[in-house]
C-alpha cells in the first residue's frame, strides 16, 4: 500500500492523510456511495462523513472519536506487552485470536499474515478524544459480539455519541472476514435498503421533480 | 405561472450557484438553477457569455484553498489547475450530486418580484418568458463579468481598437501590436505579460504601485505560506513584515525596476499574484506608466507628461457587480452602487433572498462558495421550520450589516475592493452563523 495523502512514509502519515485520500477515491465515483467502514477506518470515515454528504455510513466494530477508554484497559491486560509497543508507536500486532472466533485456523492466519503495517499518527488519534460535529447522513453502528479489541462499552459509547443504537452481530473483531461475514453482509445490505431511498443523491431532489420549463 | 411550492431559484450555474444548489438539496430543501448559457461552471466556462478566463488563464489561487472542501480537486492536478482543469472539475462536482438535472440552462432570469411572502421569478428563453412562483431565491449571478468601463477625455479621437478585458480570450488579440495595458488587477497583470511575449511594445498604466507576489515561495504556493502564518496566530504588522521581507529578498525594491511604489501596506489591496510582470518589466518589454491623462488619435498620455503610441489599449479596469432583475429598489441597500448585506449574503429586507458570491477573497473562493451555500441553506430549513426564530435571526444579524471582514487591515476605497474579504475573518463569521442557526 503506498503510504496514504501522498505522504513518502508511512511513519509520517497522519488521520487526515487517509481522509484524503478516501475521498480523492469518492470524487471519482458517479455518485454519493455508502461509505462502509471498520475499526480505525470508522475514526477516517466519522472524520469524512461530518464534511462529506454520503448515501449512508456503516461502522463496524467502530473505534468512538471520544476515545477507547475500554479498549485500552481491556487491551492491556490482554496483551500488556503489545499494547506498550503500540503507544510507543508500533504497529498494534494481532493474532489470529485477537480478531476472530469462527474461521479454521489456518484461514485466519492466511488473513493475519496479510496485515500491514499502520501509522502510529493515525493509532494515536485512536487515543485522542476529539469532538465531531453531526454527520451529514444516516449511519448504522455494528459491534461484534465476539469482538476481543474493541470493548463493548466503547461500541456503545460511539453508537450513543452518534444519537443511535449499535446493531450486534456474530463474529470477532474481522467481521467482514470471520465465518458468519455471510450474515453481516445481509443485515449491512438489509439496512442499506430500508435506508438508501431510490431516486437522486442529495434528499432535497427528491421532495421535487426537476423544473419542466415549455416557454410558449 | 407554475408554482414550485417548497422550492427555492438558484440564478447562476458558477460555483456559487452549484455549491447553493447543492445545499439547498443537501438539507431536504427542493431547488431548481437556471443559468443564461448553455453550460455550467459561469467565469470558468470558456466562450460562454459571461466567462472572463483567456485562453493561458489558470488559478491565482492554490488548489487546496480554491476547493470546494467536501469534494477536492484530484491529486493529478498541478497546483494551480488551467482553466480547462476547473471546469471539468466543476463538471464533475455537478454530475456527482445530481446537481445538472436540476438545472435549466439557455435561460435568463429577467424579473424577480417579491408577491405575497414568496417570489414571482419569470424567466427568459428566445424572446419568450414564463413566471414561476417559489419560495426563496439564491442570486449567484456573479460580480466579475459586467465591465467596468473607465471614461477619459479624447478616449473617442483614439483612432486605434479599445477592448475590455472581458473580451480578451487570448494573446492572437495582441500580436505584432503595440499596445496599452490599463489596470493593475491579476487580469491586467496578465494581459501585460501576455503583450510582452507577444506584441511589439507593451505599455502597462497603474493608478497606483503595487505588491506583485510570486506564485510560489520556499517551494509553496505562497497562499499556503499565508495561512500557515495565520494558523500560527501571527499578527497582522508581523506578517506584513514577514511578506515584505520574502519580497525585498526575492525580487527587490519594485522602484528600483521602474515600477511605482506601493502606496500602502500590504493586505490593504486585493493581492496580485504574478511572477513574471516584474521579469518583463526588467527586460524592458513592459514599460511601467502611471495614470492616463488624456487620449489622442495616436495614442494616450500619462500624468507625468510622456507618451505612448498604441494600436490597440485593453482596459483592464474590473467589473461590477448588476441585478437588473430585482425590481424592489430595496431589496439590497445598495446606494452608491454597493449592497450592505450582512455577512455580504443577506437581504435586509426579505428573509428569503440571499446573494452567494459576492465577496472577492484574498484567497480562494470556491471554499468560502460551499460555506456560503451551506449558511444559505441552513438558514432557509430554518426558515420553513420556525419562521418565527429565523425572523429574530435575521433581525440580529441585520443589526450588524455594517461589519466588514477586513483582518484588521483598512482596504484602499474603490469599487475593486467593495466587496474584499480576509478569508479567515469571514469563514469564522460564516461558521458563527450557521452555529446560531443550529441553536
Ligand atoms: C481571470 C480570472 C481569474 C480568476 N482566478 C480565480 C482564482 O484563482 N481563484 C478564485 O477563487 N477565483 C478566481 N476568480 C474569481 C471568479 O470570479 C470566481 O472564481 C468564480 O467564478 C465566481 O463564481 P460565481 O458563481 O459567483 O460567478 P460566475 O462564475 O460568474 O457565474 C455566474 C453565472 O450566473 C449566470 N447568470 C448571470 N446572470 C444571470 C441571469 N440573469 N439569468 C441566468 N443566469 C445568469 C452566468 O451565466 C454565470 O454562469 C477569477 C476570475 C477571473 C475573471
Amino acid at each position: 500500500m503506498a503510504a496514504p495523502g501522498g505522504q513518502n512514509d508511512l511513519r509520517r502519515a497522519t488521520l487526515r492523510d487517509y481522509v484524503h485520500d478516501v475521498l480523492q477515491v469518492i470524487t471519482t465515483l458517479p455518485q454519493p456511495p455508502v461509505v462502509i467502514a471498520h475499526s480505525l477506518g470508522t475514526l477516517v470515515a466519522q472524520r469524512l462523513l461530518q464534511r462529506y454528504p454520503a448515501r449512508a455510513g456503516v461502522l463496524m466494530t467502530p473505534i468512538p472519536a471520544g476515545g477507547i477508554p475500554g479498549t485500552v484497559v481491556q487491551g492491556m491486560r490482554r496483551k500488556p506487552v503489545d499494547f506498550t509497543k503500540a503507544v510507543l508507536g508500533a504497529t498494534l500486532r494481532f493474532s489470529a485470536d485477537d480478531l476472530f472466533s469462527d474461521l479454521p485456523p489456518e484461514v485466519a492466519r492466511g488473513y493475519v499474515s496479510r496485515i500491514g503495517r499502520e501509522s502510529p499518527w493515525a493509532q494515536y488519534a485512536m487515543l485522542r478524544p476529539e469532538r465531531l460535529g453531526p454527520l451529514l447522513c444516516p449511519v448504522l453502528v455494528v459491534g461484534a459480539e465476539d469482538d476481543r479489541l474493541v470493548a463493548a462499552a466503547d461500541v456503545e459509547r460511539c453508537a450513543r455519541a452518534l444519537g443511535t443504537q449499535p446493531l450486534w452481530v456474530p463474529g470477532g473483531h474481522d467481521v467482514m472476514l470471520d465465518g458468519s461475514w455471510p450474515d453481516v453482509l445481509d443485515t449491512i445490505l438489509d439496512w442499506v435498503d430500508a435506508t438508501c431511498p431510490p431516486g437522486p443523491p442529495l434528499s432535497g431532489a427528491r421532495e421535487l421533480p426537476p423544473l419542466e420549463v415549455t416557454v410558449e | 405561472m407554475i408554482d414550485r411550492p417548497g422550492c427555492v431559484a438558484v440564478i447562476g450555474a458558477g460555483p456559487h450557484g452549484l455549491s447553493a444548489l447543492k445545499a439547498l438539496l443537501q438539507v431536504g430543501i427542493p431547488a431548481d438553477g437556471f443559468d443564461r448559457a448553455d453550460d455550467l461552471g459561469g467565469n470558468w466556462n470558456f466562450g460562454g457569455p459571461t466567462s472572463r478566463v483567456y485562453e493561458s488563464t489558470h488559478l491565482i489561487s492554490s488548489k487546496p484553498f480554491t476547493q470546494f472542501p467536501d469534494f477536492p480537486m484530484p491529486d493529478s492536478y498541478p497546483d494551480y489547475p488551467s482553466h480547462r482543469q476547473v471546469k471539468a472539475y466543476f463538471d464533475a462536482y455537478a454530475a456527482h450530486f445530481g446537481l445538472r438535472e436540476r438545472i435549466t440552462f439557455n435561460t435568463s432570469v429577467v424579473r424577480v418580484e417579491a408577491v405575497d411572502q414568496r417570489w414571482d421569478v419569470t424567466i427568459e428563453r428566445d424572446g419568450r418568458q414564463q413566471t414561476l412562483r417559489y419560495d426563496g431565491v439564491v442570486v449567484a449571478n456573479g460580480h466579475n463579468w459586467f465591465p467596468k468601463m473607465p471614461t477619459y477625455p479624447g478616449l473617442d479621437d483614439f483612432g486605434g481598437e479599445i477592448l475590455h478585458s472581458a473580451d480578451y480570450k487570448g494573446a492572437d488579440q495582441l500580436r505584432d501590436r503595440r499596445v496599452l495595458v490599463v489596470g493593475a488587477g491579476n487580469t491586467g497583470c496578465d494581459i501585460a505579460v501576455e503583450a510582452a511575449q507577444n506584441a511589439t511594445a507593451t505599455y502597462h498604466s497603474t493608478r497606483r504601485g503595487y505588491y506583485y507576489n510570486p506564485k510560489f515561495v520556499f517551494g509553496k504556493p505562497s497562499d499556503q505560506i499565508a495561512d500557515q502564518l495565520l494558523a500560527m496566530r501571527i499578527p497582522l504588522p508581523l506578517r506584513r513584515a514577514a511578506f515584505g521581507a520574502t519580497l525585498r529578498t526575492t525580487m527587490g525594491k519594485f522602484e528600483k525596476f521602474g515600477l511605482q511604489k506601493p502606496d500602502h501596506a500590504f493586505f490593504e489591496t486585493h493581492p496580485i499574484v504574478n511572477q513574471q510582470l516584474v521579469y518583463y518589466v526588467g527586460h524592458g518589454d513592459i514599460t511601467p506608466k502611471p495614470d492616463v491623462d488624456h487620449f489622442d488619435a495616436d495614442g494616450a498620455v500619462f500624468s507625468d507628461g510622456s507618451r505612448a503610441d498604441v494600436d490597440l489599449v485593453v482596459f483592464a479596469t474590473g467589473y461590477l457587480a448588476v441585478f437588473p432583475f430585482l425590481t424592489d429598489p430595496d431589496a439590497l441597500d445598495a446606494a452608491g452602487g454597493r449592497p450592505r448585506l450582512a455577512l455580504q449574503m443577506a437581504s435586509p429586507k426579505y428573509p428569503t433572498l440571499w446573494l452567494s458570491g459576492l465577496i472577492q477573497p484574498d484567497s480562494g473562493q470556491w471554499t468560502i462558495a460551499h460555506w456560503q451555500g451551506m449558511a444559505i441553506a441552513a438558514f432557509l430549513r430554518l426558515q420553513r421550520d420556525d419562521p418565527a426564530a429565523a425572523a429574530r435571526l435575521h433581525g440580529h444579524i441585520n443589526a450588524h450589516r455594517q461589519q466588514r471582514f477586513t483582518g484588521g487591515a483598512h482596504y484602499k476605497e474603490s469599487t475593486r475592493h467593495f466587496y474584499e474579504i480576509a478569508h479567515q475573518d469571514y469563514l469564522q463569521a460564516l461558521q458563527d452563523f450557521l452555529g446560531e442557526v443550529a441553536a
